[in-house]
């Protein structure tokens, strides 16, 4: 146990001077600013900035791309909460919950609570990064096809059950995601599935398309010549808009979100479901942000930790456009 | 109309389901301890086709009676918006940035009605600055700001 405070103490020792927390408000700001742009996800940012940290010292360097990882992450999640554009496949669930909030004026609020939870949920990521990586890697070894297989299953039912309208259509909802996800070529056996013959879907279909034709485009569909004024207005976001109310700040995240295999995208999934009763569809909006960013941050800074590629999520998809 | 719109719904999840079944026996389907590749998507077509016409009937009928106000379908977005993704796709390539950015902009206002010309324009021209200045000067990414292939 020592020795993981001596580390974290030696970590933060080389860490903390103003030139390397400068790079990393850099790093933070530019991340944030690139990860906004809808369709724009983690790995397409960090390539894109790569180059800026080329000519730093490699301690700097590693500083900024953790600076731009967070940032962009956290930027997708504003494009998520106030356009309903989700940048990754892991904000997605921020929309469920975070857009409404803004259809209701309550933007500010919606971004205040996902900044607090987003910080509050990298530490204690980090801090369970810290304390278990050792354990969890003996764990993650041990992961086999059945427990992966497992683990996905439950998070699909679970997300299932988040839905307030009905189970057989959220259940539904489920199954066809999982046949879009087949389309491509088959890992085990090179089987080339579902394509109609077009090259273009030999790797699947493409994450960051599919979540902006779901949620972007159909959402400007509905909107388009219906939707007069604008919902967002920067002068209506003030520094006392962000303000929580007290009903807000019930319902804590959820702590289940180290689990080695589940992606990000699963955990976030994972911590909605927990805390919504499906009887309180009006408040509901209130809490929500803050589960999945907590719960999302910690997977984030926890998938460094060994395990199988068996989730499609880290494949270079969002690569292309 | 919710009636209607959940058979609707229902019976598209059971015909993709059943669309899958068929499929999935091309690709052969092999045995539980040695599978093929048609094995997982037929478990998953007959699921789909299962929760389809479950959709279709028991919640149908379940709501039957209840109304809820359906909006109308706006036909300009829905044609307008893909077409303007369509646009983007064909002249990103050959004629590069700007007047891709350009065309999408412009084709997309088309999908509100209250939209006119100008403001069309004015908004088409000032997103394309923009998108240059973001995507080609600040973020240096891989594409022609303007080309003429021809």
């Amino acid at each position: 146990m020592n020795e993981i405070f001596d580390h974290l103490a030696l970590g933060v020792s080389a860490a903390i001077s103003p030139l390397t927390l400068g790079y990393c408000l850099f790093g933070v700001t530019l991340g944030t600013l690139v990860g906004l742009l809808p369709g724009v996800g983690i790995l397409a940012t960090i390539a894109m900035l790569m180059p800026l940290t080329f000519h730093l010292d490699p301690m700097v360097a590693l500083v900024m791309l953790a600076g731009i990882y967070y940032g962009a992450a956290y930027g997708g999640s504003t494009a998520s909460i106030l356009l309903n554009l989700p940048g990754t496949a892991a904000t997605a669930v921020t929309c469920l919950d975070g857009y409404p909030m803004t259809n209701q004026g309550r933007g500010g609020v919606a971004l205040f609570m996902t900044t607090i939870a987003s910080f509050v949920g990298s530490i204690i990521g980090i801090a369970m990064l810290a304390a278990f990586a050792a354990p969890l890697a003996t764990a993650a070894v041990r992961f086999g096809p059945q427990e992966n297989f497992s683990l996905m299953v439950l998070g699909l039912v679970a997300a299932s059950c988040m839905s307030t309208t009905s189970p057989l259509k959220s259940l539904a909802m489920c199954v066809i995601g999982v046949m879009f996800g087949l389309v491509g070529m088959d890992v085990t056996t090179g089987t080339v599935r579902f394509t109609f013959g077009v090259r273009h879907l030999y790797e699947g279909i493409s994450l960051v398309a599919l979540a902006l034709g779901i949620f972007g485009l159909a959402e400007l569909m509905k909107n388009a010549g219906i939707v007069t004024s604008q919902k967002v207005r920067a002068r209506d976001i003030t520094m006392r808009s962000m303000l929580p109310t007290r009903e807000d700040w019930r319902g804590p995240g959820e702590p289940c979100c180290a689990a080695p295999v589940s992606a990000p995208s699963l955990a976030r999934f994972r911590a909605p479901e927990a805390r919504s009763p499906p009887s309180c569809p009006t408040r509901s909006n209130g809490g929500f942000t803050a589960g999945p960013r907590s719960s999302a941050r910690a997977p984030s800074k926890a998938w460094p930790v060994p395990r199988r590629p068996t989730t499609r999520q880290f494949r270079p998809h969002s690569f292309r456009h | 109309m919710t009636v209607i719109r959940d058979r609707i719904a229902g019976g598209a999840v059971a015909l993709l389901g059943l669309y899958y079944i068929l499929q999935s026996l091309r690709y052969g389907i092999g045995s539980a301890a040695r599978m093929e590749s048609g094995f997982f998507p037929l478990l998953l077509g007959i699921l789909a086709l299962g929760l389809g016409i479950g959709i279709m009937v028991q919640l149908a009928d379940r709501l039957a009676g209840q109304e809820e106000d359906v909006e109308k379908i706006n036909w300009r977005a829905v044609i307008m918006l893909p077409a303007a993704i369509v646009a983007f796709a064909a002249t990103i390539r050959p004629f590069g940035l700007v007047p891709a950015v350009f065309l999408t902009v412009l084709i997309s206002s088309f999908a509100d009605r209250g939209f006119g010309w100008k403001p069309a324009l004015v908004l088409a021209i000032f997103v394309t600055i923009f998108s240059t200045l973001i995507f080609k000067i600040g973020l240096e990414l891989q594409v022609n700001i303007i080309r003429w292939p021809l």
